[in-house]
C-alpha cells in the first residue's frame, strides 16, 4: 500500500475530507483527531494492518508521517 | 412505573432502570455495581436493553447475568454480534476485553414492541448511524436514545459500522419522535424534557 493510500485510509478513519491530510500535517491541528478518532486508529490499525497500537505509542504521534511510520 | 438515571462510573455512560412494581429492566448496562446497588429488596431484574454494544453501554453484562441468569438481554442483530465480540463491541482495545458469557439473548427489530409488566411496554426504534446495531427504546413519555443522540452534542459516526447517511435518517427520525413533554434519556449525559431542547 502506498502513502498516499495510507493516508486516504486515516482521512476516512478520522471522517476528514478527501486529501487534507500530507505527512507533514501536525495532528494537534487536526481539529477531528479525538479520543474516538485514536480509537478508530487503533482499530485500523489491527484490522488492516495487523499492528497492535498501544495508547503510549498513540501519543507520541505528532505528525501523520508518524503514524505513516507505524504503519510501515 | 419509576424511571431512574444511574451513571455506570467507571465509564461516562449511563444506565436507565425501570422499575414497574417490583419488576426491573435496565436500559444498557455500563457496570454492573451501580445498578444492583440501586435494587432494593424484593426487587427482580427481568430484562436488559441494549441501545448498541460498544464496550462502555454493556460492561456489566456479565456480572448482571451471573447475579440475576434469567435476565434476558434485549438488543438488534448487530448489536448481539458485539456482546460476543470484542473487537465489535470495542472493549479488545481497551484493557478489560467483554465477551458475553451467557446466551439469553433476544434479538429486537425496527417497530418491535415488547411487553413488560403492568400493561406497560416497550418500543423499538432503530436507529442506525453511530452503530449499525443503535435502537432507540420509548415508554410512555420515555425515550431512550443510546448515543444515537445526544442533545447538544454531535453524533459520532467514526468508530466501526458508524454510517453518517444514516445518521441523518435517524436523528430525522429521533426528532420526529419528541414532543415537548418528552423526556430524553442519552446515553451519556443529562436526561431532558424535549420542550428545552435547541435544534
Amino acid at each position: 500500500m502506498t502513502n498516499e493510500e495510507k493516508i486516504a485510509l486515516i482521512e476516512e478513519t478520522l471522517d476528514i475530507e478527501s486529501g487534507s491530510l500530507s505527512p507533514e500535517t501536525e495532528l494537534s491541528t487536526v481539529a477531528e483527531y479525538d479520543s474516538m478518532a485514536k480509537l478508530s486508529l487503533i482499530v485500523l490499525c489491527d484490522e488492516n494492518f495487523n499492528k497492535k497500537l498501544s495508547g503510549e505509542q498513540i501519543r507520541a504521534f505528532n505528525t501523520v508521517g508518524d503514524i505513516l511510520a507505524f504503519l510501515g | 412505573m419509576i424511571v431512574k438515571q444511574i451513571p455506570a462510573e467507571i465509564y461516562t455512560s449511563n444506565i436507565y432502570k425501570i422499575t414497574i412494581d417490583n419488576n426491573v429492566w435496565f436500559v444498557d448496562i455500563g457496570n454492573a455495581k451501580p445498578a444492583i446497588q440501586s435494587l432494593s429488596i424484593g426487587e427482580s431484574v427481568i430484562g436488559n436493553f441494549i441501545t448498541h454494544s460498544h464496550y462502555d453501554h454493556i460492561h456489566g453484562i456479565n456480572d448482571l447475568s451471573s447475579l440475576f441468569p434469567d435476565c434476558k438481554f434485549f438488543a438488534t442483530e448487530y448489536a448481539k454480534q458485539g456482546l460476543f465480540s470484542d473487537k465489535l463491541n470495542l472493549s479488545f482495545y481497551h484493557e478489560n476485553p467483554i465477551v458475553y458469557s451467557g446466551t439469553n439473548v433476544e434479538v429486537l427489530e425496527d417497530n418491535n414492541e415488547i411487553p413488560l409488566s403492568n400493561g406497560y411496554s416497550i418500543k423499538c426504534i432503530y436507529t442506525p448511524g453511530h452503530n449499525a446495531g443503535s435502537m432507540c427504546f420509548i415508554i410512555g413519555d420515555y425515550l431512550f436514545t443510546g448515543d444515537s443522540y445526544i442533545p447538544g452534542i454531535p453524533v459520532v459516526t467514526k468508530l466501526k459500522s458508524g454510517d453518517k447517511i444514516q445518521n441523518e435518517l435517524s436523528l430525522s427520525r429521533i426528532k420526529s419522535l419528541i414532543r415537548p413533554e418528552t423526556i430524553v434519556c442519552p446515553g451519556h449525559g443529562e436526561m431532558c424534557f424535549g420542550e428545552s431542547i435547541i435544534w
